[in-house]
C-alpha cells in the first residue's frame, strides 16, 4: 500500500477476520453441497406442514436429518472451502493475513450451517407444538416435552441437529488443514459415518453411544416393526451430552489452529481446558 | 532512496545455486529483469515477494527485515506480487476473488474496499467480465485479474513474474501504461523474457544467469554494448552467435561482423542474446579449462 493509503486505512486485524469470515460465510452459503441439503430440508418441513404432522413418534427424527444433510454434508464444503485456496497458494502466501487467521475466518464460517440447523431445529419444535406427537397407544411415552424434561428435549434437539450441523463442518477444516489431499474428504466422511452407525447400532439403552461424535441418544420401541414409542437412552444424560459435543466441536477448532505456528501457547491452553471439559462432560453424561 | 536491499543474497535447491551471492539495490521507478530460463529470475522474486526465504546473505524489504514474522507482514503489507502461474478456487468471479485478495490485505471496510475493486478491475480493463466466474476467463484475461489483486491499494512494491504471458498486442500496450503509472512512485521489478517489454517500460534491467548477475544498468548502456555487432546480410554469416531470417528476407546476424558488412542499430534483444550467449561461452571454456 502507498505510505499515503496505509496511514489512511489503519490495519484493524479484528475487523480484517471479520470481514474474511463474512466472505467465507458466503462462499459457504453459495456452495451447491450446501444450496442442495438446505432446499431438500425446507421441502421436508412444508411437507410436514401440509401433512400437519411433526416428527410422528419420533419428532427427533428431523435432528438426524439435519445432522446428515448439514453436517455430513458440510463436512466436504468446509473442507473443499479449505483447500481451495491450495491453487493460489503462491498468492495466499504472500499476503499479510496468515493461514491461522484463514483458518479462524473459515471456522467462524461453519456457524452458517449451525445456524440453518437451529432455525430448522426450532421449525420442528413449533411444527410438534401444533401437532404434538403421541405413542401408540397414546399413553406410551415420546421423547418430547410433556413427556419428558424440557431440558432433556432441548439439549438432544440442540445436540444432534445443529452442533451436528456445526461439528461436521469443523472436522471438515481440521481434516483439510492437516491432511489437505484431494481424497481426505471423502476419507473422513466415510470415517464419520461409519464411526457413527457403529456406535449407534449397539442394543437399545447402551451407553456406547457416547463415544460417538454424533450420540443417538434416542431409543425407539416397535412392535411389528411399526415405531410405537421412543424413549430417551436410559444411562445418558442428554445436556451433558450436548457439552460433550460442544468440546468436541472446539477441539476441532483448536486441533484446525494447532497446524500453523503462532498462538501455540494459547491453543494448547485452549486444547488442554476443552480436553478435560470433554472428559468430564462424557463422564458425567454416563452417571 | 533504496527500497529493496539484498546484499550477498543466496539461495539453492539441493546442489544447485538458484542465487549465489547477489547484491542489488533497488529504488523506485521500473526495473526489468531479463535472464534464460533457470537463471534464478523467479528465485530472487519469491524472496523479495517473502514467499522464499534467503539462505544466505541479508534482504531489506521497504525497511523491513522479510526474515522476520513481523517485517514480513510490514512488507507483505505494501507488496503487490504476480507470481509465475497461478490457479484460483473455484467459484470465484472475478470481482469476488480480487475483493477477496483484498480481504486478504487487510481491507476490512467493504465500502473502501468494493470501491478500490472497481478501480482495479476497471484499471485492467475487466469490468465487462466482472461477474463472470474466473474459470471462464481466456488466459490474458486471468493474467489481469492476478495483476489488478497485485495494484490493489497502489503498493510501494511491485514485484511481477512474467506479467505479459498470455496477453496480446492491445492488452500489452495497456498494461505498459498501467506499470507505467506505477513506476512513477513505486518500486516495480519485472522479470519476462520480453525485451520489447523491458526496452518500453524499464529505465534499468538486470541481467541474470546462473544465479549471478551478468549486467546491472541502463537499457541504453545494454544496447549501447551491442553497437558495430549487429548486420544484415543475404546469409547466416559463421561469426554470427544469433542469426535469423527477417521479414525482408535478410538474415539479421548478431556476433563479430566481419568487416564490410551492413552495420545496423541493434535493440535490447540483440545486446541481451550477446551478453548472454558471451556469458555462456565464457562458463563453457572455465568449465573445459
Amino acid at each position: 500500500m502507498s505510505t499515503a493509503l496505509a496511514q489512511a486505512v489503519p490495519v484493524d486485524e479484528r475487523a480484517t477476520l471479520l470481514a474474511l469470515a463474512r466472505a467465507d460465510a458466503r462462499r459457504y452459503a453459495r456452495h451447491p453441497l450446501f444450496v442442495v441439503p438446505c432446499a431438500i430440508l425446507v421441502v421436508a418441513l412444508v411437507v410436514g406442514v401440509a401433512q400437519q404432522e411433526g416428527g410422528g413418534t419420533n419428532p427427533l427424527i428431523g435432528t438426524m436429518t439435519i445432522a446428515f444433510l448439514l453436517g455430513v454434508f458440510g463436512f466436504v464444503v468446509a473442507h473443499r472451502l479449505t483447500t481451495s485456496l491450495l491453487r493460489t497458494r503462491e498468492l495466499a502466501g504472500t499476503v499479510p493475513v496468515g493461514q491461522q487467521e484463514r483458518t479462524l475466518a473459515l471456522c467462524l464460517a461453519c456457524l452458517v450451517p449451525a445456524a440453518v440447523g437451529l432455525v430448522l431445529a426450532g421449525v420442528i419444535v413449533i411444527e410438534n407444538t401444533l401437532w404434538p406427537p403421541d405413542g401408540v397407544p397414546s399413553d406410551l411415552p415420546v421423547t418430547w416435552f410433556g413427556d419428558y424434561p424440557a431440558s432433556d428435549v432441548i439439549a438432544t434437539l440442540l445436540a444432534a441437529g445443529p452442533v451436528a450441523a456445526l461439528g461436521g463442518p469443523l472436522l471438515g477444516v481440521a481434516v483439510a488443514r492437516w491432511a489437505p489431499f484431494r481424497g481426505s474428504a471423502l476419507l473422513g466422511v466415510v470415517a464419520l459415518v461409519v464411526a457413527t452407525a457403529m456406535t449407534g447400532s449397539d442394543e437399545p439403552g447402551g451407553a456406547e453411544r457416547m463415544v460417538s461424535a454424533w450420540p443417538i441418544l434416542v431409543d425407539e420401541h416397535t412392535v411389528d416393526d411399526n415405531v410405537v414409542s421412543t424413549t430417551f437412552v436410559t444411562g445418558i444424560e442428554p445436556l451433558w451430552a450436548l457439552g460433550w459435543v460442544l468440546c468436541l466441536c472446539g477441539l476441532a477448532v483448536v486441533a484446525a489452529l494447532l497446524r500453523d505456528p503462532g498462538h501455540r501457547r494459547q491453543l494448547l491452553v485452549a486444547g488442554g481446558a476443552l480436553t478435560v471439559a470433554a472428559a468430564v462432560c462424557f463422564l458425567l453424561a454416563r452417571p | 532512496m533504496n527500497t529493496v536491499t539484498l546484499t550477498e543474497v543466496g539461495k539453492s535447491f539441493g546442489r544447485t545455486d538458484a542465487l549465489a551471492d547477489v547484491s542489488l539495490t533497488l529504488a523506485p521507478g521500473i526495473t526489468g529483469l531479463l535472464g534464460p530460463n533457470g537463471a534464478g529470475k523467479t528465485t530472487m522474486l519469491r524472496i523479495l515477494a517473502t514467499a522464499l526465504a534467503a539462505d544466505r546473505g541479508t534482504v531489506s524489504v521497504l525497511g523491513e527485515n522479510p526474515g522476520t514474522p513481523s517485517g514480513r507482514t510490514e512488507v507483505r503489507r505494501r507488496l503487490g506480487y504476480v507470481p509465475q502461474e497461478t490457479g484460483f478456487p473455484r467459484g470465484f468471479t472475478v470481482f469476488s476473488f480480487i475483493d477477496y485478495m483484498a480481504i486478504l490485505k487487510n481491507w476490512s471496510d467493504p465500502t473502501r474496499r468494493h470501491a478500490e475493486v472497481r478501480r482495479m478491475v476497471d484499471l485492467v480493463g475487466l469490468s465487462d467480465v466482472a461477474p463472470k466466474r474466473v474459470a471462464a476467463l481466456s488466459g490474458g484475461q486471468r493474467r489481469r485479474v492476478v495483476l489488478a489483486q497485485a495494484m490493489l491499494g497502489e503498493p510501494d512494491l511491485l514485484v511481477l513474474d512474467e506479467p505479459t504471458t498470455g496477453l496480446d498486442p492491445a492488452q500489452r500496450g495497456r498494461l505498459r501504461d498501467v506499470l507505467g503509472r506505477a513506476g512513477e512512485t513505486a518500486t516495480v521489478l519485472i522479470s519476462t523474457h520480453q525485451t520489447a517489454d523491458v526496452a518500453a517500460l524499464c529505465e534499468r534491467v538486470v541481467v541474470l544467469d546462473g544465479g549471478r548477475i551478468l549486467f546491472d544498468g541502463t537499457v541504453v548502456e545494454l544496447v549501447r554494448q551491442a553497437e558495430g555487432r549487429v548486420w544484415l546480410a543475404q546469409e547466416r554469416h559463421p561469426a554470427a552467435r544469433h542469426a535469423w531470417r527477417t521479414g525482408s528476407g535478410r538474415i539479421r546476424n548478431v556476433g563479430d561482423p566481419p568487416p564490410d558488412v551492413d552495420l545496423i542499430e541493434p535493440d535490447l534483444e540483440d545486446a541481451y542474446l550477446l551478453l548472454v550467449g558471451e556469458a555462456g561461452s565464457d562458463s563453457a571454456l572455465e568449465a573445459v579449462s
